[in-house]
């Protein structure tokens, strides 16, 4: 019999999700001269207990080129997904890397 | 820390906390823990060679900053369901920085208070350096849910089979299927013969709004959402209030995608046209080998005016 944790921070399963794409075997692509973290974003579907095991899979989901008349940047989304011993997703955490460089 | 204030309304303020001088220790801290141990953010030579002024401030070790702040301003049995951060600015070792969380919206829901919140951190000179929002589910106190709501009801809930699946149905993907969705989007032009399926690897792909031919509730399949129509106040208005789809794969034609259907949110809320009754059902779209082809959630809102009672 397991508990719940109590109120966790929703960032407690992937606090970078990022550095975790990477470390999980993704590549996190420069096309342009510059790469920054452009953003993270987390969601918890459903709680976790002490204990339990999950699963994580990351992935790349979404890739954009864009123009503007000073830079033209590259975005790659990131996304890892936690899943329950039931196999329920508990949580999604993705982020956005961002290649850029000013247009000549 | 104070806890959440009992009157949330927007305009709240959550939180506001200043840290005088982040320091090369906490990012080490953070590079320890989270296994980055990029050279930017803690060598100065590092980041000297890119053209910054020092180390920059990890973009996650802030969102974490506001993370913790949040959990520790709402008591125990809230949830924080969302949080997302943009980081606008780069901030740097010795900046002083301000964390910041104000309400924007409150929704009642059945059990809980959905508190919408925007998050920011502040940088020197003022600059947002980044910005964002989170959503917190605050259990509603026993007072509180009969207060405000005047529409949503056990009976009601239990019609939808709230929280559980209220139906699950099988469809044929066929290829008329797809050129009748087509035909009933508009007419096709001979200059632009906009096809109705789309070859892709070989299979028949269906257009990424399909999934909404194949809504049990749209079809009429599944048809218990008649209690609208008695709650005993006139309607005013009301319609599609969303749609969002994430699909794992295509459709394609030849496909069995059977799909359950459950209602996850039945609120209301004060609307121009009168008091707002919300459902919002999703879809879970799964083919023969169980596998999932896509989730959808969709949002149905009915205006009632409550001043003016129906005769029984």
């Amino acid at each position: 019999m397991s508990r719940p944790i109590g109120l966790l921070a929703p960032t407690a399963l992937c606090p970078d999700p990022l550095v975790t794409a990477v470390s999980m075997g993704l590549e996190r692509p420069q096309q342009y001269e510059r790469l920054i973290d452009g953003g993270s974003e987390w969601r918890w579907l459903e709680p976790v207990s002490p204990g339990e095991q999950l699963w994580q899979i990351a992935r790349i989901i979404d890739q954009e080129e864009r123009t503007s008349t000073r830079h033209r940047s590259a975005t790659t989304v990131f996304e890892i997904r936690t899943w329950n011993e039931q196999g329920r997703l508990v949580a999604v955490a993705r982020a956005r890397s961002v290649s850029y460089e000013e247009t000549k | 820390m104070t806890s959440v204030p009992h009157e949330l309304e927007p305009g709240t303020r959550l939180f506001s906390i200043e840290l005088d001088e982040v320091q090369l220790e906490h990012l080490v801290r953070w590079a320890g823990a989270v296994d980055d141990y990029e050279p930017l953010h803690y060598d100065e030579r590092a980041a000297a060679a890119r053209g910054l002024d020092g180390p920059v401030v990890h973009g996650p070790w802030k969102a974490s900053v506001l993370a913790r702040a949040l959990v520790e301003a709402v008591e125990a049995d809230a949830r924080i369901t969302q949080l997302t951060c943009h980081y606008r600015r780069p901030d740097f070792v010795g900046d002083r920085l301000t964390f910041q969380a104000e309400v924007t919206e409150v929704i009642p829901r059945h059990d809980d208070l959905q508190v919408e919140c925007a998050v920011r951190v502040i940088g020197e000179g003022g600059m947002e350096t980044v910005v964002g929002g989170a959503t917190l589910m605050l259990p509603r106190k026993n007072e509180e849910h009969c207060e405000g709501a005047q529409l949503v009801t056990q009976v009601m809930l239990d019609r939808l089979n709230y929280g559980q699946e209220a139906g699950r149905f099988t469809y044929r993907i066929q290829e008329n299927d797809l050129e009748r969705f087509h035909a009933s989007i508009g007419p096709v032009d001979e200059l632009d013969p906009r096809p109705s399926v789309t070859v892709s690897g070989g299979m028949e792909v269906a257009p990424p709004t399909y999934y909404m031919a194949i809504d049990p509730v749209e079809r009429r399949d599944l048809d218990i959402e008649g209690f609208v129509y008695q709650v005993p106040y006139p309607i005013v208005g009301g319609g599609n209030a969303f749609n969002e789809v994430e699909y794992e794969r295509p459709i394609v034609v030849g496909d069995l995608v059977t799909v359950s259907t459950s209602f996850t949110e039945v609120y209301e809320k004060v609307g121009r046209s009168g008091q707002l009754l919300f459902r919002v059902r999703s879809n879970v779209l799964t083919d023969l080998r169980d596998e999932v082809i896509a989730r959808s959630r969709m949002g149905h809102a009915i205006a009632y005016d409550l001043s003016e009672r129906n005769m029984p």
